[in-house]
């Protein structure tokens, strides 16, 4: 097993607090491309995308790595790079929760997310630009809606297969390139035609995906214009939805 | 010609929201010796509050609008967890006016502590005028006295069942109640019947979502899709439990009146088992 199997494997199968033992297992390699190669894991294959909302600190750790490699050229082992991971761990989450305290609560450790939770997140990335029924996410990931369901569960550990993961990570990039091109779920298009497919959910569907294909089906239907539903000409017309009890603030 | 009651409650500043002046105490203790609960007596820091609606309130004549009602409010360090924001139905620990009273913090018991008084009890003073209520704490209160009888009731087996997922229900809930972005309704089959260890309940959730925050928010909207992620994920862990395949998260446009018919919303007080 190579570094990054290891921590791609951790990713997918442990927390955040083994990832220390699942770098050391992995045994000998070539220590001084281990920084890069753990970042090029860090940033590949945990986020494919840009920072978004709850999952920034992932960064906050990569982006330390290189100020790592500077001061601490004398890291020749795993085991030591792994201790080295592991502090700044605690360093990004000491920034997060314990300002004014020298030492990382161990429940703030504790409670890093867990692969599951990545994994859940990633899922909500998706469907926050998509917005398909989970029948037609399970289309598109390549699984069945029972496997999709175990999937979305956090607190289930699943050892994800590469081609999985690989699906996973594709349709994650699509996902962030959609966010970055329209507001609108893709959803709203979902049976509009476009190049090479009856619809796009088709398009994302198929066997091996066509990146470059797909990412022309997505500016295609961006250019689209959004009809306006009858909601929003009401509401162009002063009418409101009434405040429910939900929106009075808290009294914490 | 004189003036109605109404228009003389009016005219000395009642509303709903008014707190009962002190001096209107004794008056309001005799009306509440009922001889099977204690008369309201409440302590200089507790707060007598008018719970009935101001168009009420300022009803014409003394037959269309006999009584009224009041809220013996208690005053408390702080509010309790499982008490605020509409958690319980049967108690609510709540900030009567943040801006004016900040440090106030009150409790009152839906049973207990709910009184009627003849409303002509309120022409001999006018309310405190250091005291009243905030909007907000009005709904609230308004709010939290009517979901004492609209929320659903479900077999108390259902309830058992689920009740190993009590805090990660909570946390998703409160994710999406936040902001008020999406409403979490459920249809449970069967909704009115207690079984046996051998049946499953089948449960049907939807995550409807505003639809300004469906078309133009992602970031809310990757809220909301975690939230009903954990969600069903804490239901399908429970035994005895079936989520059904239908399950979603939607778009208020697409949420459809028949869909509303056969769910109900969810919302704290129907987590208020744990009391």
């Amino acid at each position: 097993m190579s570094l990054g199997d290891a921590v791609l494997w951790g990713c997918d199968a442990l927390p955040i607090s083994t990832y220390r033992s699942s770098i050391v297992m992995t045994g000998t390699g070539a220590p001084d491309h281990a920084p890069f190669f753990l970042k090029r894991c860090l940033v590949h294959h945990w986020y494919t995308t840009p920072v978004e909302s709850g999952v920034g600190w992932v960064y906050e750790v990569q982006d330390k790595i290189p100020a790592l490699c500077q001061t601490a050229p004398h890291i020749l082992l795993w085991q030591r790079w792994a201790y080295e991971i592991n502090d700044l761990w605690r360093v990004v989450l000491h920034e997060r929760y314990g300002a004014g305290t020298s030492s990382v609560p161990c429940t703030a450790v504790e409670s890093a997310p867990a692969a599951g939770q990545i994994r859940a997140d990633r899922l909500a990335q998706i469907q926050s630009a998509f917005g398909f029924s989970l029948q037609d996410l399970a289309r598109v990931l390549g699984i069945s809606r029972a496997q999709l369901y175990k999937w979305l569960d956090s607190q289930r550990e699943i050892q994800l297969h590469e081609d999985s993961r690989n699906r996973l990570n594709q349709i994650l990039e699509l996902a962030s390139e959609w966010r970055r091109l329209s507001s609108v779920t893709l959803n709203t298009f979902a049976h509009e035609p476009v190049p090479g497919a009856s619809d796009i959910v088709a398009l994302m569907s198929q066997l091996e995906l066509d990146m470059a294909t797909l990412r022309l089906a997505l500016h295609h239907l961006a250019a689209r214009t959004t009809p306006r539903t009858t909601t929003e000409q009401l509401r162009e017309r002063g009418f409101r939805r009434r405040p429910s009890a939900n929106s009075l603030p808290s009294d914490a | 010609m004189g003036q109605s009651l109404g228009q003389r409650l009016s005219a000395l500043g009642w509303q709903c929201g008014s707190v009962i002046p002190e001096s209107l105490y004794a008056d309001i203790e005799t009306l509440t010796r009922t001889g099977y609960r204690a008369p309201v007596r409440p302590e200089p820091a507790d707060w007598l509050v008018v719970l009935t609606q101001s168009c009420d309130l300022v009803a014409g004549t003394l037959d269309q609008e006999p009584l009224i009602e009041i809220l013996w409010c208690r005053s408390i360090p702080q509010p309790r967890a499982q008490f605020r924001d509409l958690r319980s139905t049967r108690r609510l620990d709540f900030r009567p006016n943040r801006q004016n009273h900040p440090e106030a913090v009150l409790s009152a018991h839906a049973a207990h502590d709910r009184y009627t008084v003849p409303r002509s009890t309120l022409e001999l003073s006018q309310p405190r005028t250091d005291r009243a209520l905030s909007t907000i704490s009005v709904r609230r209160l308004q709010a939290w006295l009517a979901l004492r009888y609209s929320r659903p009731a479900w077999p108390n087996e259902f309830v058992q069942r689920i009740s190993s997922v009590h805090d990660q229900i909570l946390n998703a809930l409160e994710t999406v109640a936040r902001d008020d972005i999406a409403e979490v309704r459920i249809a449970l089959a069967p909704f009115d019947m207690e079984l046996d260890q051998s049946q499953a309940y089948h449960v049907l959730v939807y995550f409807v979502v505003d639809e300004a925050v469906w078309n133009s928010a992602p970031d809310s909207r990757q809220r909301i899709h975690a939230a009903f992620g954990s969600f069903v994920s804490a239901l399908r862990r429970c035994t005895g439990i079936y989520v059904d395949q239908e399950s979603s998260v939607l778009s208020g446009a697409q949420f459809t009146w028949q869909q509303m018919q056969i769910t109900d919303p969810w919302n704290f007080a129907n987590l208020t088992w744990r009391e």
